[in-house]
């Protein structure tokens, strides 16, 4: 019997004990409803990223693919999770040589070109919004992807 | 006269050439395989001083978009280098030398194997010529935008493309040929001692999964210059089906000396053959079937989720299988022979594998792997698994491999031994903190890939540069003492006549 033996046997065993209660933390901490933020140390940077303010709730957002289009999001949007009573700021910076509509929701908004604009709806109630951006150019709506030297819009999501 | 005849003039081509690829190509299989190895051991040396140096650009974290073209260089070289070559060359030179040592199988075509060797370094010349600033954005993860495209086009792209191609074609042709040549010259009956079985399949992997990364070049090149449309979906799965197996392929081939050789060092049998070579079969199929495990940001089905989480822990459990059964053959040991460079290197190595191995659980969890997805926790992980199994495995592999060829004319020295010894430890426990440093770092936030970054984390990009260049230090006290051990034996067939002169 070696002690090099017993100390391999002893990291392969304890390591993967302790691994699993590391997992296990991390599982509760991110997905338990009365836990639902993201554990120290994340949310101190969490938001940081986007220049915002500090997020201490989970934001959900998914984007959805219909007509198999992953590149060039034509007829597809990001579906955000709000929970109850959140102040959504979006700012969408249009650096395109037209306007861009921005539908969240219901509402409707136009970015001029080569401007930003702050669009904040407060007293949200929980549920899903989905946001859409479209131009006014029509080869910009057929295909996002395929123009060259296009610069993508910009938007930040904030609390 | 015959045109045989003719072609023997003393001015033919023909002559000229044999005599050329007489002197100057390796004519043995051991030679052929040090070729490999040591080659790889020089790739090796330039990917880790690109590493050491933009480290050092990391340790401002106010970088700006200027050292951009610089890091992005060098991080390039860094990648390319270590998953386009370096990997491969080692994985064929383990294989080569662990079928001629273990079974007395011989190469046969050296002639063309040698010719395949210089093209695809050549190839890797080329590719890097192509400009490292493209080569970084031409495959996936950023070869899908469309946008990287618009700003990186043109031929020095498509140039890239082939060059790698180049490399990778002469790769997988020497592998299939390393495989062949092995199975036609073997002489033995009955099973396949353990370490050529594992080093040959592992070596057979590359001519398996190397093909979809050639058809994604190729695809990329089309795109460059016949503006085929290239499926990023589609180039994304190709891509990694060759690029998460091309991760195992040394790892795996290791463990195959690991095998052969723990149990020489703790003076006793393996501790479970039969688990061995079980194993065998799950490490090579479900090698294959993880490569999703990368994609698990992407928007996937459930069930392809659930495959894909369960078939990589299921590979876990042969990586576990397998340091059980060695740590079972150590511990049931009288001793263990720390005092051979080769069982301490081979030590350490399946050591680190435990260590590195430990921490990934988390990465293939569906729900948990948003967290550490392209942090530095994964950069930890995967170096650590690189700087143990992979060069600490190879290193006790390539020590054996350099005193079987050189060892009878040019023994080590005690200072020597005592250098290599230092290196192995020096290098073990550097690269132990910086690659927890980067774990701990991932885990915090860290994103990869970026010059710039929260100056919080500027303690660790710290720790990880100093004991960076500490490993290094590791490097070189393992490479100097090869190196005029190979320096010694060319003088000393110098002067015995026996190299022409």
């Amino acid at each position: 019997m070696t002690k090099a033996g017993l100390a391999v046997l002893l990291i392969i065993f304890l390591g993967t004990a302790v691994m699993a209660a590391f997992i296990s933390y991390n599982l509760i901490a991110t997905s338990s409803p009365p836990f639902r933020a993201y554990p120290s140390p994340f949310s101190k940077y969490v938001g940081q990223p986007l220049g915002e303010v500090q997020v201490n709730q989970t934001a959900l957002a998914s984007l959805v693919v219909s007509q198999g289009k992953v590149n060039g999001t034509t007829n597809n949007g990001v579906i955000l999770y709000i929970p109850f009573n959140w102040t959504l700021n979006l700012t969408v910076y249009n650096k395109e040589s037209f306007n861009l509509t921005v539908i969240m929701g219901d509402a409707s908004y136009t970015v001029p070109t080569n401007s930003s604009m702050l669009i904040s709806i407060p007293h949200l109630s929980e549920g899903n919004y989905t946001l859409l951006i479209s131009g006014e150019d029509l080869t910009y709506q057929a295909n996002v992807s395929v123009i060259k030297d296009l610069l993508s819009p910009y938007v930040y999501i904030g609390e | 006269m015959s045109i045989k005849d003719s072609i023997r003039l003393p001015w033919s081509p023909a002559i000229k050439l044999q005599q050329l690829t007489g002197k100057y190509f390796s004519q043995t299989t051991l030679g052929t395989s040090i070729l490999f190895t040591a080659a790889g051991l020089v790739w090796l040396a330039v990917m880790g001083l690109a590493a050491l140096f933009f480290r050092l650009i990391l340790l401002n974290p106010y970088n700006t978009e200027a050292i951009a073209p610089i890091y992005y260089s060098l991080l390039t070289l860094h990648g390319y280098v270590a998953m386009y070559i370096l990997v491969p060359f080692l994985t064929i030179g383990i294989g080569m030398y662990a079928m001629y040592k273990e079974e007395g199988m011989e190469l046969t075509h050296f002639d063309l194997v040698n010719v395949l060797f210089w093209l695809a370094n050549l190839g890797m010349v080329i590719a890097l010529a192509g400009g490292p600033m493209t080569s970084w954005y031409i495959t996936p993860p950023l070869g899908l935008l469309q946008t990287t495209f618009n700003f990186y086009s043109g031929p020095a792209i498509a140039l890239t493309y082939i060059g790698l191609f180049i490399t990778e074609a002469c790769i997988t042709a020497v592998a299939g040929i390393t495989v062949f040549d092995g199975i036609r010259t073997r002489r033995n009956k009955g099973k396949l001692s353990i370490f050529p079985t594992y080093a040959l399949t592992f070596t057979a992997m590359i001519v398996f999964t190397t093909p979809f990364l050639m058809a994604t070049l190729m695809w990329y090149t089309l795109g460059i210059l016949a503006h085929v449309y290239v499926n990023p979906t589609v180039a994304f799965l190709l891509f990694w089906m060759w690029g998460h197996p091309v991760v195992y392929f040394v790892p795996f081939a290791v463990f195959g000396a690991l095998y052969a050789y723990i149990p020489k060092f703790a003076g006793r049998k393996l501790f479970s053959e039969k688990w061995a070579r079980w194993n065998l079969f799950l490490l090579f199929v479900f090698t294959m079937l993880v490569w999703a495990h990368h994609m698990l940001v992407w928007p996937l089905p459930v069930w392809i989720r659930g495959f894909v989480n369960a078939s990589t822990l299921l590979l876990a459990a042969g990586s576990g299988v397998t340091v059980l059964n060695l740590g079972l053959t150590i511990f049931l040991a009288k001793r263990y022979d720390f005092s051979d460079i080769r069982g301490l290197a081979y030590f350490l190595a399946l050591l680190g594998f435990i260590i590195a191995g430990i921490p990934a659980l988390i990465l293939p969890e569906n729900a948990l792997n948003p967290i550490v997805h392209n942090t530095y926790y994964v950069v930890g992980h995967f170096h650590l698994m690189i700087w143990t199994i992979i060069i600490l495995g190879s290193m006790g592999i390539i020590i054996d491999q350099f005193l079987n060829a050189f060892g009878r004319i040019a023994p080590l020295s005690n200072l020597s031994l005592k250098s290599i010894r230092a290196g192995l430890l020096l290098w073990f426990g550097s690269f132990l903190v910086v690659g927890f440093a980067m774990m701990a770092a991932g885990y915090q936030g860290l994103i990869r890939r970026e010059i710039a970054y929260p100056v919080e984390f500027l303690p660790y990009m710290q720790t990880m540069t100093i004991f960076a260049w500490l490993g290094g230090i590791g490097f070189v006290l393992m490479a100097v003492p090869a190196f005029s051990m190979v320096t010694r034996w060319l003088v000393m067939k110098y002067y015995s006549g026996e190299v022409e002169q």
